[in-house]
């Protein structure tokens, strides 16, 4: 069985790895399971902090630069024990849109983002899904979002991604997030079927995996899966 | 068990002929407990791909591998 990932607020480094290859058209949605685990030290109301999100660079570095579709959390301003997700297509604030359902340690959650590509400047989107149907995993009728974050309305300068490419999806602690958060079942793809129940592609261990199936064993649920 | 053997062989002829479906990258982090997510290696992707570390300075660590599954 597999484990997850944990975040830690009194760090402040990220982990990203690469797409299989960078995303420059089109939208690109990612899914993971979450958990806020402990709440604690989660006092931002406003703003909030991203804590995942797509990127425009591979490898290591100092610092992310940049992020495309960047998950984003603060404290809910009616409860102090809850908690709002929100998206932005860029990391300005004037680009981070909150959900307004508050959310407790008791849910664990599943959440898809999306960054949308447009032609022109300015003009990228950012969409953020919170337990979606579940008649719409597998397929492709992605339903209405619950958050969008829209280039061409928000004041901020530039919302698009720059180098307008994505290449890599990242994870991150920051000072403003809530003490631990945990994510599992991290899936990015160009289609909503992709990232909300999609076969993982084929590795080494799949033919073990396709005996183990026929043995009878348990398919191990997908993310996002009802 | 004869019959899990013909499926997985028979399974192993199909996979050059269908193309791969599903999630382009896909990570249900199946590491060692406590480790830095930064270095594990993906081989849910073909080919396999590495976390990379960002940061720089003091208290700099980047996220860690939890015990136990939300799945």
């Amino acid at each position: 069985m597999g484990n997850s990932v944990l975040t830690d607020r009194t760090q402040s480094g990220v982990a990203r790895i690469a797409l299989p290859s960078p995303q420059t058209s089109g939208t690109i949605y990612y899914s993971m399971i979450l958990k806020v685990t402990d709440i604690t030290n989660l006092n931002n109301t406003t703003t909030g902090s991203f804590l995942a999100g797509l990127n425009n660079s591979i490898g290591a570095g100092a610092s992310i630069a940049s992020a495309g579709a960047a998950l984003m959390i603060h404290r809910d301003a009616n409860n102090a024990s809850a908690y709002n997700l929100g998206m932005a297509v860029s990391t300005a604030n004037a680009d981070r849109v909150f959900d307004t359902v508050a959310h407790d340690t008791s849910q664990t959650l599943c959440v898809v983002g999306a960054y949308q590509f447009n032609p022109g400047a300015d003009d990228d989107n950012a969409y953020l899904w919170i337990n979606p149907a579940s008649s719409t995993f597998r397929t492709n009728n992605v339903p209405a979002p619950d958050v969008s974050s829209l280039g061409l309305t928000s004041t901020a300068a530039v919302s698009d991604i720059p180098t307008n490419q994505l290449t890599s999806v990242f994870l991150r602690n920051n000072g403003v997030e809530p003490n631990q958060i945990q994510i599992d079942e991290l899936r990015v793809d160009t289609t909503w079927a992709g990232v909300t129940g999609g076969v993982p592609e084929p590795g080494s261990g799949m033919i073990v995996l396709l005996a183990a199936a026929a043995l009878g064993m348990r398919r191990r649920r997908a993310a996002c899966e009802s | 068990m004869t019959k899990a053997l013909l499926f997985a062989w028979i399974s192993c002829l199909l996979l050059p002929v269908f193309p791969a479906s599903g999630a382009l990258l896909y990570d249900g982090f199946g590491y060692t407990s406590g480790a830095a997510l930064s270095g594990q290696t993906n081989n849910d992707v073909s080919p396999a791909l590495t976390w990379a570390y960002v940061g720089s300075g003091a208290n700099s660590a980047d996220p860690k591998i939890g015990a136990g599954s939300l799945s």
